[in-house]
């Protein structure tokens, strides 16, 4: 439903969109629509309007997600407009060409530890003589950068299912494939749970953390080895906006329980009605688009019975709309909300599974400190690892032996613990001891 | 919304789109007045004769829309 539109110069200014984006949501409010998102497209000039959004806002609404390390605060704070909140999202599509054209990019490498993340190795899949491979010549040769639907194949399944089979030795393109594309697919999909949502995009939010982290230990620049700060920022919107939405779906719209569909929390239908609007007059003056509402209504509202997207095997297309296409979605499904304790428990799994998929690149959690040690302009050379004492943790040797000691003890005097929470504790110590034998003779 | 008596929550999203620039003259029932479409004032400019639309297309020159922008 089209609610607001207006004629506006090339070169408009954040402060001045922020005014007419403010004043359809109060205008909104004021009528009882309860708006609850936001969403733009990744564009800077959009970001600033959502941050003024945010920024100017006269109350918010803070939620803190666990964080798995001490130093790190995760809040993810919703401006309130007319009494409830409303959630800053980006669209989930544009994400994926931008995450794809920073994969594609010739100015920049992406440096995964002992990986590369890179464009010669999507045109090695594509040009590939090996059956099973979804991507086109034209998704990587005089390629339209603005493709969804390119970008869809490259994030999908059977793409990585792929390079993963084909290429199993490009550890970087694989989990970057991977990483990033689950972030999409938490607001694409239409089945998964909304815990297995948070799930995945936490994963992604330690992930960069933790390359980022990387990146500065080891001395690369972030403007070439990782992706472009727009991107970044891109996913931190992405990451808050689908957890802030999950938030406000399950506490702030009282005691009724709506099903949250996150692939409709996008601008999917403004360039939805563009299309439309370009089928009936390929170049349409403002007349013209006054002229075309009721029209473009009808067709809105065909395709919402029809509930039929593009056709996602186009090339070279750009844009493709699926955002009206149910799938096989569950909707009651999608109105169940994970608990406050199950997403601490998300956050663990997220944060261990980040911490795996570096260790698969080569690189060590533990080894980089939470603290940047050094400013990637005069860090050192990446260190030779060869040259670098894989034993060097004093500490974490004193509470080995110590604790082997204490397990020692308890063997050796036979002593059994009665209280079920002893015996579990002894358990876990156990589980631990054995934990750092096993990392130190790895590092021998 | 009313006719179908919902009042849950409600996606918004922006986005603007490139317009054929052009001012174009229209009949406005509600105004009883021709009105001047396709300029960035966002206001229903009034146009009387065809004097008055000559004066305003040289005034108006350089604030011809080139995009439209959405709010859905």
């Amino acid at each position: 439903m089209i609610v607001a539109a207006e004629g506006i110069p090339n070169d408009l200014k954040a402060e001045e969109l922020y005014s007419k984006s403010k004043e359809v949501i109060d205008g909104l409010k004021s009528h009882g629509v309860n708006v609850v998102s936001y969403s733009c497209d990744g564009t800077q000039v959009e970001r600033s309007v959502q941050d003024l959004l945010v920024a100017r806002a006269t109350n918010w609404v803070s939620h803190v997600v666990p964080d798995p390390e001490d130093d790190h605060r995760h809040e993810i704070r919703i401006p309130m407009y007319r009494l409830s909140p409303v959630v800053m999202v980006q669209d989930s599509k544009h994400a994926a060409k931008t995450l794809r054209n920073n994969l594609f990019s010739g100015a920049r490498v992406l440096v995964l530890g002992n990986h590369l993340a890179m464009y010669s190795y999507v045109r090695d899949m594509a040009f590939s003589a090996l059956p099973g491979c979804p991507l086109y010549h034209r998704d990587v040769e005089k390629l339209d950068r603005q493709d969804d639907n390119a970008a869809t194949r490259l994030f999908s399944a059977p793409a990585l299912d792929f390079v993963i089979n084909q290429f199993p030795d490009r550890l970087g393109l694989i989990v970057y494939l991977f990483v990033m594309g689950e972030v999409v697919d938490a607001y694409q999909s239409r089945t998964i749970s909304h815990l297995e949502r948070i799930k995945m995009v936490l994963r992604c939010r330690y992930f960069v953390r933790l390359w980022k982290r990387f990146l500065n230990a080891a001395g690369y620049t972030e403007s070439r080895h990782y992706i472009s700060r727009e991107a970044d920022d891109i996913l931190n919107t992405l990451i808050d906006g689908l957890i802030g939405l999950i938030y406000v779906y399950r506490d702030h719209l009282g005691n009724l329980r709506y099903p949250l569909l996150p692939w409709l929390h996008s601008t999917e239908i403004c360039e939805h009605v563009f299309a439309e609007c370009r089928k009936l007059v390929k170049d349409f003056t403002h007349l013209n688009f006054l002229y075309m509402i009721p029209r473009l209504n009808i067709l809105i509202r065909a395709a919402s019975l029809f509930s039929k997207g593009t056709d996602p095997k186009a090339q070279a297309m750009g844009y493709s709309h699926s955002h009206l296409d149910p799938e096989n979605a569950r909707i009651e499904s999608l109105a169940m909300y994970p608990t406050d304790g199950e997403i601490a428990l998300a956050v663990d799994e997220a944060w261990n599974e980040a911490v795996t998929l570096l260790g698969l690149l080569g690189i060590q959690a533990d080894d980089i400190s939470s603290s940047p040690t050094t400013s990637p302009t005069d860090a050192s050379p990446p260190p030779n690892p060869d040259e670098v004492d894989p034993v060097d943790h004093p500490n974490e040797e004193t509470e080995a032996v110590a604790l082997q000691h204490l397990i020692g003890v308890q063997q050796a005097t036979g002593w059994e613990a009665v209280d079920s929470e002893i015996q579990d504790h002894m358990h876990m110590l156990t589980c631990a001891s054995i934990a750092l034998e096993i990392e130190e003779r790895r590092a021998l | 919304m009313l006719s179908v008596d919902y009042s849950g929550p409600i996606a918004l999203a922006c986005d603007d789109s490139k317009l054929h620039p052009s001012l174009q003259v229209v009949w406005d029932n509600s105004a009883n007045s021709n009105v001047l479409v396709g300029s960035t004032l966002n206001k229903a400019v009034l146009v009387a004769n065809p004097e008055e639309l000559e004066k305003l297309l040289v005034e108006l020159e350089d604030e011809v829309a080139t995009k439209v922008r959405t709010a859905q």
